[in-house]
């Protein structure tokens, strides 16, 4: 005899959450369960400035996923760094040592050697526990999740190489009058210390793509970030810091990727009734949510970057199932540069406190 | 939780009644070590070495970093070892277990307290630079007899190693790549080698670089670490008393094949060293020659 209590509508994502997303995925037009088409980003809120306490902040709030960003910014003086080697290469390639007025992007390029690998000046982190969803109970140890997100921001950081060195730097340029060519004392400008940017990152609720929605906090807390001027002062033998807002200086950021996250739905193969539908159907899900996530078997994200009217992809990562190809990776490539240009609006429109 | 395979009580009574009659499994004497082979890479600090179907791979790395507060003076020297399921189904990633600790003492004792590496000469500038050397070992293959080959192996490993050359100017320190400079050698004290002895039958039956399936059968273990002219630590964790005597006896032999590995590892550094020399154009480059 039939059951008499029908399942909930509620209970549908825990009972069987492949066939709730093939019975929204197969209508015509195709529908998420969230409302959107497959290749629908959801919208993104941003906010910067928030932490005032901060050198950089921002937030983000990607559909369901928030994540609060604080960039902390501390000097690292050079006799304080064990394997600091002097470069000549630098040293000749600096004919403007101070201050940096033009914005040369070829002189910027740094050939295999970039101090801010071998020095670790960026260091970014993401806290996952936090409590923001069932799988991260707050005070636990840093997940897998959260130790292969940080990771995966620090490889694109330095892959992209969004920030420049020489905004990193403190240089001191001796006076001309203390240069004595007799006694081999030169008057060449030399690096005293570093900043290390300290890039800390808290997700306040998990709902699916944290890379990317990291990722993005991460560009707009280094776009607001502020770096106080600072200088070598040779009498005390230490970096100084001028405490005045106007001296403050702001990163000049390389480029802007974005990263874009996507889901392969593929149905089961109890779901399918063989007269009615074609054996090899799959659907392309842009922007996965958390639910999403956990149906995809394959998932991948692509990195690109379209500053300067050119197209660039900087990263392309694919795990699990069959089903991509070149054709369908056209096609996301398609969706992630209308990704960046969403992102490029929000940036333009982004508001302060 | 994994665990050794249980040897069975047939294959127990054989190996003991064989041992009784001085006769070995795979017929060894006594006191006979497996055949040691070594495996020098490409890179300098890289060995792999092999007793008999035990195989241990070491490498050496060394980079720049900031002495001890305590020790200004000194570089710092770090051996790391961990046991993972690719050398036996009984070792988990990440849980410690007691032979893993014994054997990470065991070459610490041996080869860091022992001062094999003269670690003052480290120092690039006391208190603010100094060499860090680090001996990660990775245990492939366990057949018994994994402090030894571990030994010999760390022990030939930093003979191998090159450290990139160094020269200070007042505060500026300048590290050469390999293509600028010849790297230097470390400062090597004295080459302890680890010679396991496993004891049967109350004693009587002593046994040399056992097994795996004649390590669970016997009743203790001793382990001396010995360099060319003398005994550097002893380590006998419980199992069944031994007499003195006795154990006299064994650091005697284990001097005597202590030298005998080390001539070993010697013989095979001098092959590397040669086939390193193509050509044999070494001698030409040499700059010091005799009048």
């Amino acid at each position: 005899m039939p059951s008499a209590d029908p399942i909930p509508v509620s209970a549908m994502p825990l009972v069987s959450p492949s066939a709730l997303l093939h019975a929204h995925l197969k209508q015509s037009p195709p529908r998420r369960p969230s409302n959107r088409v497959p290749s629908e980003p959801r919208a993104i809120q941003l906010n910067v400035g928030s932490l005032t306490h901060c050198n950089g902040s921002s937030l983000v709030k990607v559909g369901a996923t928030t994540i609060v960003c604080g960039v902390r910014a501390e000097i690292l003086p050079v006799s304080e760094i064990p394997s600091f080697r002097v470069t000549k290469s630098s040293d000749r390639n600096r004919s403007k040592p101070v201050q940096r007025k033009d914005g040369g992007e070829g002189s910027d390029d740094e050939e295999g050697y970039s101090p801010i690998q071998l020095y670790n000046l960026l260091v970014p982190n993401i806290e996952l526990a936090t409590g923001c969803s069932p799988k991260h109970p707050a005070g636990t140890a840093p997940s897998v999740e959260a130790q292969s997100i940080s990771q995966r921001l620090l490889s694109l950081l330095h892959t992209s190489q969004l920030v420049k060195t020489s905004d990193l730097e403190v240089i001191y340029t001796p006076p001309e009058e203390s240069q004595d060519l007799e006694l081999g004392i030169n008057a060449d400008p030399e690096i005293k210390a570093y900043w290390t940017l300290y890039i800390d990152m808290m997700c306040i609720s998990h709902g699916g793509s944290i890379f990317d929605a990291a990722w993005l906090a991460l560009f707009a807390a280094l776009k607001d970030c502020l770096l106080p001027q600072a200088w070598w002062d040779i009498d005390s033998e230490q970096v100084l810091c001028s405490a005045a807002v106007e001296e403050a200086r702001r990163l000049e950021l390389r480029g802007m990727p974005v990263p874009s996250s996507w889901g392969v739905f593929v149905p089961e193969a109890r779901l399918l009734d063989m007269q009615d539908e074609q054996l090899d159907q799959y659907w392309i899900l842009m922007d996965t949510d958390a639910f999403e996530e956990g149906t995809c078997e394959e998932s991948g994200c692509i990195t690109v970057d379209c500053s300067n009217n050119t197209d660039s992809i900087l990263r392309l990562e694919k795990s699990g199932g069959a089903v991509i190809e070149i054709e369908q990776l056209e096609q996301i490539a398609g969706f992630a540069k209308r990704r960046w240009q969403q992102w490029r609006d929000v940036l333009q429109t982004a508001s302060g406190p | 939780m994994p665990r050794e395979i249980d040897i069975s009580n047939i294959e127990r009574n054989f190996i003991l009644e064989a041992l009784q009659q001085g006769v070995r499994v795979d017929g060894r004497s006594l006191d006979q070590f497996r055949s040691l082979e070594l495996e020098f890479g490409d890179e300098y600090g890289t060995v792999t070495t092999r007793l008999g179907k035990t195989r241990v791979h070491v490498q050496i790395s060394a980079e720049v970093t900031k002495p001890l507060e305590d020790r200004q003076f000194d570089g710092i020297f770090t051996i790391t070892t961990e046991l993972s399921p690719i050398a036996s189904a009984a070792y988990e990633v990440g849980r410690q277990t007691e032979q893993e600790v014994i054997l990470s003492r065991t070459l610490e004792k041996a080869v860091r307290r022992s001062r094999a590496i003269d670690t003052e000469s480290l120092c690039i500038i006391s208190g603010a630079k100094c060499w860090s050397i680090r001996a990660d070992v990775h245990v492939l293959d366990s057949d018994g007899g994994l402090i030894d080959c571990s030994c010999v192996a760390i022990v030939a490993a930093l003979r191998h190693f090159r450290r990139p050359d160094v020269s200070v100017d007042g505060e500026n320190v300048t590290i050469y790549t390999m293509a600028e400079r010849v790297p230097v050698p470390l400062s090597i004290m004295h080459n302890p080698v680890c010679i396991t002895f496993s004891f049967y039958h109350g004693g009587d039956t002593i046994v040399l670089d056992a097994t795996r399936s004649e390590e669970q059968v016997r009743e203790t273990s001793a382990t001396f670490t010995v360099n060319d002219f003398e005994l550097c630590q002893v380590s006998k964790m419980g199992g069944s008393p031994i007499d003195a005597v006795v154990l006299l006896k064994c650091i005697n032999t284990a001097l005597a094949k202590g030298k005998e590995i080390n001539g070993i590892v010697a013989k095979k550094l001098a092959e590397d060293s040669t086939k390193r020399d193509v050509g044999g154009l070494i001698a030409e480059l040499r700059a010091e020659n005799e009048r």
